[in-house]
């Protein structure tokens, strides 16, 4: 793993907590703006259907229905909404999904972002075409975009499974048809030729410099801060080691910040994945990131010997072999701890502080859930130890 | 105290499983979603609501040991007298009264934050700060990871023990 002295690398400052993504720290402000505003209650559906009305009024829309609206449930962050949309310049009516920032979430994200990704994706790996956007909540009263309803499973239906925002599933018979396509498409978010594509919400990091690790521990300390409930001895020795230890990253790429289990669908019973789903943590950064992320503890399932399945699919080994020979990349095992630790800090902090606060505060839709995921923080701080023991041993 | 609290979370739980849940439509999936929630919330407390003062003395006395072994390898003597005196002042809390307890860990907690982040500005991280809150931390996610394990979110959590022999073999 290479890292970079910090006197090596002009305006690159290891310890400069304010170097974010300028969207990033306007989203953050924005949250902060909102806090105590008073509590949250999850919409109805006739606040909904008007607010969509508005949306589709300023869109230039005419002749507007909106049928058939559900909530959907699943999730931590957003409230969602299937829908039917029929108006004077549509030839037959359109299942969408709209998916709305409560006024604090399990992270603070930019929909704005969200779309631009889904648009740069379209074509290049499966995702829910975009069909509106409302960055800043003009319309819609908070930020929200508007996909088309996409079908498929993110669980298999013929598997008996119980779990939270998508941990625990289990894919079994499925694995042989599901593991090449989770591989296939995280390589293609990787090669995705960013600089050519229409992404201003995005700033990216310079390349040869620990700016893209930084970045991101500047992201998440600032959320840690903001949402604090009780101070936590490793979450603060974890941030210095971080910042230590921050890699230089080469060659940034789309990070897709949350490829992991529950955030893919698929058909039954072909078993084709018909959208890569949640680009809200996406970002441009280090590949390592989100192989980090998808190998975390977390997200395993036990295979058939007992063996830890990474997002139920395949073993660490394999899928690490798997990803190098679809990429051509070479994979450094330092910098792949190095994100392991850093994205199980992020979940401490999304879990521990984002969430609890969410609840305390009562800015969300999904209390409930909100505190039962702060349940898992100590699995996080368990990992988070035993990888730091290893790095310093 | 009659009715216990044990037997008036089983109630709730009771009409809410037999009562309310079926009277939900099945197409209210946020509704129902969220009772599964309520009834999965209070099965947790019914274990947690008698350990929750131990445990929470038990996070409490492990973060004094952590300030005090801190103390010893800090360089800051405002911060050294400041650790020292949280410690002294926690030391003094009702140990009976939960509220009090968390306070003290709260503010304890702010100090260690303080005596972790030291120095970060100006050098590297001393190796044996470092050792001091790994070890403080291996044993503190452990407790965690038991006090959560009915969760359904620790990937291990059948190589855990429980709560009560967590209490009863001393260990916290």
């Amino acid at each position: 793993m290479s890292t970079a002295p910090e006197s090596a690398v002009a305006g690159i400052a290891h310890g400069d907590r304010d170097d974010l993504e300028p969207r990033i720290a306007y989203v953050l402000e924005r949250k902060m703006r909102r806090r105590g505003a008073g509590a949250y209650s999850a919409r109805t559906d006739a606040q909904v259907t008007q607010k969509l009305e508005n949306l589709f009024r300023a869109e230039g829309l005419r002749g507007v229905r909106i049928s058939d609206l559900a909530r959907m449930t699943g999730g931590a962050s957003k409230e969602q909404f299937a829908f039917t949309l029929e108006h004077a310049g549509a030839d037959s009516p359109q299942r969408l999904v709209l998916r709305m920032d409560p006024w604090m979430g399990i992270v603070e994200t930019c929909r704005g972002r969200e779309a631009q990704l889904l648009a740069a994706f379209a074509g290049v790996v499966p995702v829910p075409p975009l069909r509106f956007v409302d960055a800043d909540g003009v319309h819609l009263g908070q930020p929200g975009l508007i996909t088309a309803m996409v079908e498929g499973h993110t669980a298999p239906t013929d598997v008996e499974i119980r779990s939270v925002t998508g941990v625990g599933i289990r894919f079994e018979h499925w694995i042989p048809q599901l593991a090449p396509q989770f591989v296939d498409n995280l390589a293609r978010i990787h090669a995705f030729d960013w600089r050519a594509a229409a992404l201003s919400y995005f700033d990216a990091p310079a390349p040869g410099t620990p700016q893209a690790a930084l970045r991101q521990v500047n992201w998440w300390a600032r959320v840690w801060q903001q949402d604090l409930v009780a101070p936590d001895p490793l979450v603060t020795l974890t941030e210095r080691w971080l910042r230590e230890h921050a890699p230089v990253c080469v060659d940034p790429v789309v990070v897709h910040g949350d490829y992991r289990i529950g955030n893919f669908m698929f058909a039954e019973p072909s078993g084709a994945f018909t959208a890569v789903l949640d680009w809200e943590l996406g970002h441009l950064g280090d590949f390592h990131e989100d192989l980090a992320w998808c190998v975390q503890h977390l997200f395993t399932t036990p295979g058939a010997q007992g063996e830890r399945l990474i997002c139920g699919l395949l073993p660490r080994a394999e899928f690490l072999a798997r990803y190098a020979a679809a990429t051509g990349r070479t994979i450094d095992p330092n910098v792949v701890r190095y994100y392991e630790i850093l994205n199980a800090w992020k979940c401490i902090v999304i879990n521990s502080a984002t969430a609890c606060c969410a609840a305390r505060e009562s800015q969300s839709h999904q209390d409930l859930v909100l505190t039962w995921l702060a349940f898992g923080s100590a699995v996080f701080a368990d990992q988070i130890v035993a990888l730091l023991r290893e790095a310093n041993a | 105290m009659n009715p216990d609290i044990d037997l008036r979370l089983e109630s709730v739980t009771k009409a809410l499983t037999d009562v309310i849940l079926p009277a939900l439509p099945q197409d209210q999936r946020f509704a129902r979603d969220q009772l599964g929630l309520v009834l999965g919330h209070l099965r947790i407390i019914a274990t947690h609501w008698q350990y929750a003062l131990r445990y929470e003395l038990a996070c409490c006395d492990t973060l004094c040991g952590l300030a005090r072994d801190l103390a010893g390898l800090i360089d800051d003597s405002a911060l050294i007298a400041a650790l020292d005196t949280a410690v002294a002042q926690t030391a003094t809390v009702d140990r009976a009264d939960y509220a009090a307890v968390s306070a003290a860990q709260r503010a304890l907690g702010t100090l260690l934050d303080r005596a972790i982040g030291a120095g970060h500005a100006s050098g590297p991280l001393d190796p044996r700060l470092a050792r001091v809150v790994i070890a403080y931390a291996r044993a503190a996610a452990l407790r965690e990871r038991v006090w959560h394990r009915d969760s359904g979110l620790d990937p291990d959590a059948a190589a855990l023990p429980s709560i009560e022999t967590l209490f009863s073999s001393g260990a916290v």
